[in-house]
């Protein structure tokens, strides 16, 4: 514990994610230093212990880790490059939400300016930091992983994605992104069920004892993906085009919008279109692979 | 001893796994098919066949249709009407809610008892655990029908508007297909980068299964119960959030386009003055007149 003990860690950001971070080391016994845009916020952190720095270049030179949870890819770029000098031989921990590409573009410059740059994705929100359920990925620098990794661990589990500094977002935005539409699906079965009724909470309720044992699901699904010839003789293209066509139209039966539920027909069509109405329906999944 | 007679209209996969459930469960059976060579597998098990629909319909004390569409049962079910009264119909054809109520008015004015019914089940699943049927219509009728039902799956009683067993299968199907469509997003995003779906799919679900006994909070935002201010996310907030998943996608060269309406919907929101609004808000833009 006494190297732990003795790490320094510099945070960069103390918005609500940013404060929860710095609050954490702190108590997991790392001599933290803060630094926020309006100094106003680092306040209860001084009262709490850390020490405050002026100016982004102050804070940097405080220690060996610094950690960025600034609000965007602009403000981390915009308040990185003038302290490009400071941050030499030290590592950079980018926790700020960005895309993969951004992710991979301050890697880009980070690699240029000899700063040992770690791309993080944050998978929980500020109050399960530290808590059981929180969840981190990191892609870039292993080496520099490596050396942040037993505070990066006290934030919640830290998995290393691999050195493209784009992995950890991706995974995010993919995990963001199955979270999102299964969200709209419980969006889409409530206001079905309005039209009767029928509340939101009794419809959420029946919704989650039919998801959860679908979820079981997934590995077979996953299984005709990976084996990429979608003849299963499974639940065709054109059974399910017929399927999707009365989910369309019972929503709108009930005078329900069913934006959400058309993209699925669409490439139900365009695979029944182009000759492939026998594949099994999965194959949607290479129609999603579009050219930049 | 029989527990009585049913018989069953169209031997496809679900007809057929149907019959088998109830000749198991020691119902005298009668079947007919548009291709009677479907019958005859059902026959040598001990079902009798009926040659005609109408022969069908006089046999049994209940009539199960398992058609195709829609059509198909108004096609059939049409010429034997005087042949259905005082029966029990029970429709388990998929149909939208307002063909179900397009032929449960047809078989009041006509006479007849009408249970629509929806299977959440896929044909092996008929009478095992994890078999749920829905049923709306004549309650009379579903309770007449309960106990030979119930061998099926579970058999829950939605109301006596015949539109609303489908409605709730068809909306719990778009909450099933939707979570479908974001593992299937999850995985073209991670294949741009040599994951494997399986991979994707054993993450996915961690994820999803952490996450889904949280969903009830918005739910109650929905109900107009109160907004946790610790749980909230407006509508500004999300929007960028949202616009940051398309981005991601399509810089890995892969299509948006199951993103792009909730998107849409949260856009409406913020260029009508509701950019504060809770994200759950976007509920009120789902509603459509036509």
């Amino acid at each position: 514990m006494s190297a732990n003990a003795k790490s320094t860690v510099t945070v960069l950001g103390l918005g609500a994610m940013g404060s929860a971070i710095a609050e954490r080391l702190r108590r997991t016994g790392h001599t933290t230093t803060v630094w926020n845009r309006t100094a106003a916020k680092t306040r209860p952190h001084v009262e709490a212990g850390s020490a405050a720095a002026p100016t982004v270049a102050d804070a940097v030179r405080a220690s060996d880790l610094v950690l960025v949870v600034l609000l965007d890819h602009a403000s981390v770029r915009e308040h990185l490059d003038p302290v490009a000098a400071e941050l030499r031989g030290r590592t950079v921990v980018n926790l700020v939400t960005t895309t993969p590409n951004q992710a991979r573009e301050t890697a880009a410059w980070a690699a240029e300016e000899g700063i040992a740059y770690v791309d993080g994705a944050i998978m929980a929100t500020p109050d399960m930091i530290g808590g059981p359920g929180s969840r981190l990925l990191y892609s870039g620098d292993e080496a520099a992983y490596t050396s942040a990794r037993s505070a990066l661990e006290t934030l919640g589990t830290a998995d290393f994605e691999g050195a493209d500094a784009g992995l950890a977002s991706l995974k995010d935005m993919a995990l963001l992104s199955a979270l999102d539409l299964m969200f709209s699906g419980y969006v889409q079965a409530i206001a079905m069920m309005r039209t009767v009724g029928v509340p939101a909470v009794e419809t959420a309720r029946e919704v989650q004892a039919w998801l959860e044992p679908m979820l079981s699901y997934g590995p077979g699904l996953a299984a005709i993906i990976d084996g990429g010839t979608y003849d299963t003789g499974g639940q065709s293209v054109d059974f399910s085009r017929a399927g999707q066509a009365s989910l369309i139209t019972a929503s709108r039966e009930q005078g329900i919008s069913a934006a959400l539920l058309e993209p699925h027909k669409k490439l139900l069509d365009e695979l029944a279109a182009t000759g492939r109405g026998d594949s099994d329906w999965l194959r949607i999944v290479d129609l999603l692979t579009i050219s930049k | 001893m029989s527990k009585g007679t049913i018989s069953i209209l169209g031997l496809g996969a679900m007809g057929s796994a149907i019959v088998d459930r109830l000749r198991e469960s020691g119902y005298d059976t009668v079947v007919w098919n548009r291709t009677a060579a479907k019958a005859e597998p059902h026959v040598k098990a001990g079902s009798e066949h009926a040659a005609t629909v109408a022969e069908a319909a006089r046999a049994g004390d209940i009539v199960i249709a398992v058609l195709l569409d829609h059509a198909s049962v108004r096609e059939h079910l049409e010429p034997v009407a005087t042949e259905l009264k005082g029966k029990v119909v029970v429709n388990l054809t998929t149909t939208t809610p307002n063909e179900s109520r397009a032929t449960a008015a047809w078989a009041a004015e006509h006479g007849l008892s009408y249970l629509d019914g929806a299977i959440m089940a896929t044909p092996p699943m008929i009478g095992r655990p994890g078999s749920s049927l829905l049923y709306s219509g004549d309650e009379n009728a579903f309770a007449i029908a309960k106990l030979a039902l119930e061998t099926l799956g579970t058999a829950d009683f939605e109301g006596a508007d015949a539109g609303l067993a489908s409605l709730k299968d068809m909306a719990l199907l778009s909450a099933m297909y939707q979570m479908f469509t974001g593992f299937l997003q999850a995985a073209a995003m991670m294949r741009t980068v040599g994951v494997a779906a399986g991979r994707t799919a054993e993450d996915v679900i961690a994820w999803l299964s952490e996450l889904i006994p949280h969903v009830g909070h918005f739910a109650a935002v929905i109900d107009g119960e109160d907004d946790d201010p610790a749980l909230r996310q407006d509508v500004a907030f999300t929007r960028p959030a949202i616009a940051s998943l398309i981005t991601a996608a399509r810089e890995q060269g892969v299509s948006s386009d199951f993103l792009e309406p909730l998107k849409k919907h949260l856009d409406e929101l913020a260029a009508t003055g509701r950019g504060d609004a809770n994200w759950i808000s976007v509920i009120d833009q789902f509603p459509i007149n036509e």
